[in-house]
């Protein structure tokens, strides 16, 4: 009991030391706040083809591609045997005159992107066996000979 | 023993004791009777009022990737009581980049602008912003152009803006704005 009463006391002794509490308003005050963004690792490659084409970048083949931001990767365009590439457009963009053999040097990567080729199938006949230039042959010859019967007809008659 | 414990803790009660003690004060007094003329005194009243104000400032935000104006928040004055000439001053302090957290050689270029109803600042970093009455507020925006999220670098970037906020005297005549940000006025 008397043990007790000796704990209370003391816990009232503590419970009542004096505090003092300054009332006035600091001057200057600061708060701080964080600023936080994300940017991505990657971004995707891909491809839309009106023909028969194979991709490949950075030696690795197919359609969809997954690249490293701010990576140069480089683009193959293999078009198939007979097929001529005519038109090239990365996200809108024609960047068909910066391809050389078929090859492009992406600029570092920080978008996706999209990439349109277009192919047309090339003429691969011999020109001196196509029946339509020997046809024109033929019409040339037929008209410098009509030419030459005309002239020499006139030529006739006005030394008659 | 035990007693005697008991009784000196007793006593370390009694002396910790707050005690108030009113000095009161010998005041100046004015005593009217039959014979004093004039019959009336004069008294003066006086009561001093702290200044007293509440402005609330934005908290963290995270910025979209690619986004080139995000909205901060809003810094705001709300139940000022401020003494004539005065004013809450904020000033915002920051290092205009955002730092990778990986790579503390890349960083994000960014700015920190300020609108109001009458006017706006390109960065408000570089000057100081002042609210005079209850309910004077500064826009604040994240601005990062095109240019630097493209050549930004992937992964986590921040940065920390400082808030100071003090209770001066009013420099900027009513404008919530300082000038020398390259800001424009937009009351003509």
């Amino acid at each position: 009991m008397k043990k007790t009463a000796v704990s209370l006391l003391c816990c009232a002794l503590i419970c009542t030391a004096p505090v003092s509490a300054s009332a006035a308003a600091p001057d200057s005050y600061s708060e701080n706040a964080v600023l936080s963004t994300s940017v991505p690792q990657d971004h995707l490659i891909r491809f839309r083809v009106t023909g028969n084409v194979e991709f490949k970048l950075d030696g690795k083949t197919g359609s969809e591609f997954r690249v490293e931001r701010q990576s140069e990767p480089l683009l193959e365009i293999i078009p198939k045997t007979g097929e001529k590439i005519t038109s090239v457009t990365v996200n809108g963009e024609d960047m068909t005159d910066k391809l050389e053999n078929n090859s492009y040097r992406f600029p570092p990567v920080y978008e996706d992107k999209e990439i349109i080729v277009e192919v047309k199938t090339e003429n691969t006949a011999e020109p001196n066996s196509s029946p339509k230039t020997g046809a024109i042959g033929g019409t040339t010859l037929a008209a410098a000979a009509l030419l030459g019967a005309v002239v020499f007809a006139k030529k006739r008659k006005t030394e008659n | 023993m035990k007693k005697i414990v008991a009784a000196l803790s007793s006593l370390a009660v009694a002396a910790a004791a707050s005690v108030t003690a009113f000095a009161a004060a010998p005041r100046d007094v004015t005593r009217i009777d039959r014979s004093t003329d004039p019959q009336s005194a004069d008294t003066v009243l006086s009561a001093e009022i702290d200044p007293a104000y509440i402005l609330t400032i934005p908290k963290d935000v995270k910025v979209e990737f690619n986004a080139l104006k995000t909205d901060f928040g809003t810094a705001e004055l709300s139940q000022a009581r401020l003494a004539k000439g005065k004013c809450v001053q904020l000033r915002v302090t920051a290092d205009n980049k955002m730092e990778n957290q990986t790579d503390s050689s890349k960083n994000l270029p960014y700015r920190i602008s300020g609108e109001t109803d009458g006017s706006s600042a390109e960065d408000i970093s570089v000057t100081v912003c002042e609210f005079t009455k209850t309910g004077d507020k500064l826009g604040m925006f994240i601005n990062i152009t095109q240019e630097d999220w493209n050549k930004a670098y992937s992964g986590e970037y921040s940065d920390t803006v400082t808030f100071e906020i003090r209770y001066t005297g009013s420099q900027l005549g009513g404008s919530i704005i300082g000038s020398g940000t390259g800001g424009s006025d937009g009351n003509g």
